[in-house]
């Protein structure tokens, strides 16, 4: 068996991660209706044979919208995290290169100055500024991403930077590019992956409460933060409409959470089986 | 082959080395003897062209007829690990945990142009069987942790030699290293060093491993060669007081009948050397003149720096 498997977060995680992504691919060829079909003889109905998980307000099926909300939140979560990912990792490198210098100073206090304000507020400001949407709203969770992965990789560098190794490697010949690509990205590999699970978790939720205020997701494309949103008004009525796309998001979160946690002790190559 | 005149390295303004020459021919090898502080690995350092930010070197390393100082990196980088190649005392954290062994030793020679990834692998396999690690091409890829620490040495070993480097410096390679096994190393790298006919800077503070391994031996003090020449007479009949103390200072398995002799005071702080003679504070023959003035270099059998001692008539 696996390894991996015999890690009770990361099987969680990885079965949880599983469900999302397969709800996400399955909505690419076949949900059960059209999720922007509105059917208004049919509205505020409980889930039932023709209806899963029950219809909304419009009449239309929740457990289409539900389906290709996932698509949404897997593409939030992967194009913020690149960003952040890329953009992060690289400046941080770059500011633990030249420890202590100019270079190191401006990246790190302008990177302290998107981070002093919070995540969902930073978005907001920039979501007014350039306007609504999916793209927009991904762009802005992706550029508050940029400094938790640069602080982590700038620390992690310099952790590296001080090892024998590193200095090994310059006695062999080595440039300092060459030592960064080779000998200090691989250690810190690790590290960004299990940082990116959790953003991965963060940016889906960023973007439902960012739908939920309605400067996210755009109707008709369903999201999960939009859904809470219009399932406000008939949570006394039908509190399936709240209680699918909330279950969605916990799900999804709890899965990234998870796999992050498995992947911190899975990854660590002295963890590995002799 | 490798020539060092008036190497000098200072740490802010303090004197770190003071003004070091040695000549290496191919095949030789130069024991670099000294206490901790002493100067021992900052000369390695000094020769691979990566000496810490603060530090400065003056003077003239000549490898083949290239100066070495002020060079740039770009260059420095081309020969290090080529022509010339390192391997230092803990052999525990000297490797990537995160790369296979394997990879790290082949890295050089796909770096350096020799070898496509694919033969430097093979080569790899090979270089791991010649030092001794057994079963090479399940260790190859093993990751460090799942070596011992004579292991790694050798794997450090293997990882050195892989370029056929004109000049190896060892810097304190056994230290580290349990006392058999500090024998089966030693004996593997004069195997080696027999085989590729390279030029080896052997450091310790071991007067034994020097006299084992070395052809000529340099006593270094306070950043000064106290003592320099063919190894046997320098362990043998030395003239320094300094290598005197040092050779008396060795236990000889009579401390039932004799004290041991250690040399009185303290190694100094670099920053309190005196302008002469940094031996000055502690030796038995010291007086006023010589922690005031370089002691002058003379010639014998040996080369000392003293104002008082006499060389041994060559």
């Amino acid at each position: 068996m696996n390894p991996a498997w015999r890690h009770p977060s990361f099987r969680v995680g990885a079965i949880l991660m599983g469900l999302v992504l397969g709800a996400a691919l399955l909505s690419l060829v076949w949900t059960p209706y059209d999720p922007a079909e509105m059917r208004i003889m049919a509205r505020l109905r409980p889930p039932s044979a023709q209806n899963w998980l029950g219809t909304d307000q419009f009449g239309r099926d929740i457990a289409s919208m539900v389906l290709v909300g996932a698509r949404n939140a897997l593409l939030v979560g992967f194009v913020a995290v690149g960003i952040g990912l890329v953009f992060g990792v690289a400046l941080g490198m770059l500011a633990a290169l030249y420890r202590g210098r100019l270079i190191d100073e401006a990246v790190m206090r302008a990177l302290d100055f998107i981070f002093a304000f919070p995540a969902v507020l930073t978005a907001i400001l920039i979501l007014t500024w350039f306007g609504p949407g999916l793209v927009n709203a991904v762009v802005a969770i992706g550029i508050f991403n940029i400094p938790v992965f640069a602080r982590q990789a700038r620390g992690a560098t310099l952790q590296v930077l001080a090892q024998d190794y590193i200095r090994a490697a310059r006695l062999a010949g080595l440039s300092r590019p060459a030592v960064m690509l080779r000998h200090i990205l691989p250690n810190i590999t690790g590290l960004m992956i299990v940082q990116g699970s959790t953003q991965f978790a963060f940016a889906i939720l960023a973007e439902a409460s960012l739908s939920y205020l309605g400067i996210g997701t755009q109707p008709p494309n369903p999201s999960w933060g939009r859904m809470l949103n219009d399932a406000q008004t008939y949570l006394g009525t039908a509190p399936h409409l709240a209680l699918v796309p909330g279950l969605a998001i916990a799900i999804a979160v709890l899965a990234f959470n998870l796999l992050g946690d498995g992947l911190r002790d899975l990854l660590d190559p002295r963890m590995k089986e002799r | 082959m490798l020539a060092l005149r008036d190497l000098s390295v200072t740490f802010r303004g303090y004197p770190v080395l003071r003004n070091l020459s040695f000549d290496l021919a191919s095949g030789e090898t130069l024991g670099l003897v000294g206490e901790s502080g002493s100067g021992k690995s900052m000369t390695a350092l000094a020769l691979m062209g990566l000496l810490p930010p603060g530090f400065e070197a003056k003077g003239s390393i000549r490898l083949r007829g290239t100066e070495l100082l002020g060079l740039p990196d770009k260059a420095l980088c081309r020969l290090r690990g080529r022509a010339m190649a390192m391997i230092f005392q803990e052999p525990m954290t000297a490797l990537n945990p995160v790369l296979t062994v394997g990879a790290q030793i082949a890295e050089g020679l796909v770096l350096h142009g020799l070898m496509d990834p694919r033969a430097a692998m093979a080569e790899a396999i090979r270089l791991m069987e010649r030092v001794g690690l057994p079963d090479p091409a399940r260790r190859a890829r093993s990751y460090p942790h799942e070596l011992s620490g004579g292991q790694r040495q050798r794997a450090m070993i293997a990882m050195a030699i892989s370029c056929r480097p004109a000049v190896l410096i060892a810097d304190e390679p056994t230290s580290a290293l349990d006392v058999s096994l500090q024998v089966e190393i030693l004996a593997l790298l004069r195997e080696i060093r027999a085989e590729t006919g390279m030029a080896m800077i052997f450091i310790s503070h071991d007067l034994s491993v020097i006299s084992a391994m070395a052809d000529r031996a340099l006593v270094l003090y306070g950043g000064l060669a106290m003592e320099s020449g063919p190894v046997r007479p320098v362990i043998d009949r030395p003239a320094h007081p300094y290598t005197q103390g040092l050779i008396a200072a060795i236990p000889r398995g009579t401390a039932h009948t004799h004290r041991l002799s250690p040399i009185r005071g303290q190694v100094p702080d670099l920053a309190s050397l005196p302008p002469g003679c940094p031996f000055a504070g502690r030796c038995t023959l010291g007086d006023a003149r010589c922690a005031g003035t370089p002691p002058p270099l003379r010639s014998g059998l040996t080369q000392i720096h003293c104002h008082h001692a006499e060389p041994v008539p060559a």
